[in-house]
């Protein structure tokens, strides 16, 4: 089972994780949460807390949009989706977190997968 | 068995936003739905309503510090409607409608000079325009009010820019401007034009013969 990854450092990916995420499809917040947590394994969590100023943030700097539909069950949740601004970061965040890595590995010993 | 009495999450969230003025309905709205799914799955997973309750509320650690980073990144526009979304909340209750719900929070999330001025001037001219057109009379200002229409749509957009989303800003809005000049300056020409300008100046009564001959050439 994965060990689960300290806030700080979860928070630090955040806007990534949610762009790659959100590159896929369109998502609402609760859906995003769960997404992140089920692929990483639970290593990455995301709470109310935590992802919505996240999101709220990035949606003021034009990365992303929300818009209110219902979802699968009827209810009206705010979809995310990338605006073309957001996904034009995409590439250069990932470029710079695979940068992240291999100085940190270089330094640590730490093999990033 | 008796239905299970659902928690308010809309009430718990703005009780416990309170402090916060700059948190609007829709946040509000928003953060309620998620903690609803999250007492929602525990449910499912077979906790009890007590400890589905109590997963939901771990999810914030300190209510004050989630609002004011809320507060932080979001505009003051969403500020200044607050209050007014608010007072609209308290009186009414009865928000558990979700289509409702949603159609409330786009129309209440406007700028109070689009509600009060743009909108009903917009449907004035508009009924004006249509009236004038189904009695077939005034044709001049029956393109007047119609143009008039367009400005103050123009008006309203330019209340709501700063929510206005990239495509609407980017696509529509210089496609509805674009097409709005073409067609003004059309209707400058056709009256420039016209062999007989007096048929827009100076027919106010029925005419129908028009309608058979057409515009003028």
């Amino acid at each position: 089972m994965t060990k689960r990854i300290r806030s700080q450092i979860t928070r630090g990916s955040g806007e990534l994780a949610i762009l790659s995420l959100l590159s896929e499809q369109p998502l609402y917040g609760f859906e995003i949460a769960k997404q992140i947590d089920e692929r990483t394994s639970g290593a990455l969590k995301f709470t109310l807390a935590s992802l919505y100023p996240l999101l709220y943030e990035m949606e003021k700097r034009g990365w992303v949009e929300g818009h209110w539909q219902a979802n699968h069950a009827g209810r009206d949740r705010r979809y995310y989706r990338l605006t073309p601004s957001g996904r034009k970061q995409l590439a250069p965040l990932k470029e710079e977190w695979r940068g992240f890595f291999h100085a940190l590995d270089a330094l640590t010993g730490v093999s990033h997968a | 068995m008796p239905e299970r009495m659902k928690p308010d999450w809309m009430q718990l969230v703005r009780e416990r936003l309170a402090a916060s003025r700059s948190c609007g309905h829709e946040v509000v709205a928003e953060l309620a739905a998620h903690l609803e799914e999250v007492y929602e799955e525990a449910l499912a997973r077979g906790s009890s309503e007590t400890e589905a309750m109590r997963i939901a509320l771990q999810q914030v650690d300190d209510w004050q510090a989630l609002s004011t980073e809320i507060s932080r990144t979001k505009s003051e526009e969403d500020s200044m409607n607050y209050q007014s979304m608010n007072d609209q909340s308290m009186n009414d209750q009865s928000m558990n409608d979700q289509s409702t719900n949603r159609q409330s929070m786009n129309f209440q999330s406007m700028h109070c000079r689009t509600k009060a001025v743009w909108l009903p001037a917009i449907a004035v001219l508009f009924g004006i325009g249509l009236l004038l057109l189904f009695l077939d009379r005034a044709a001049v200002l029956q393109r007047l009010s119609f143009a008039a229409c367009m400005a103050l749509l123009l008006c309203a957009v330019a209340s709501e820019a700063n929510r206005l989303n990239l495509r609407t800003s980017s696509l529509w809005l210089p496609g509805f401007v674009s097409l709005t000049a073409a067609s003004l300056l059309m209707f400058a020409e056709e009256i420039v034009l016209a062999h007989d300008p007096s048929f827009y100046f100076t027919d106010i009564s029925m005419r129908p013969s028009h309608l058979i001959s057409g515009l003028p050439r």
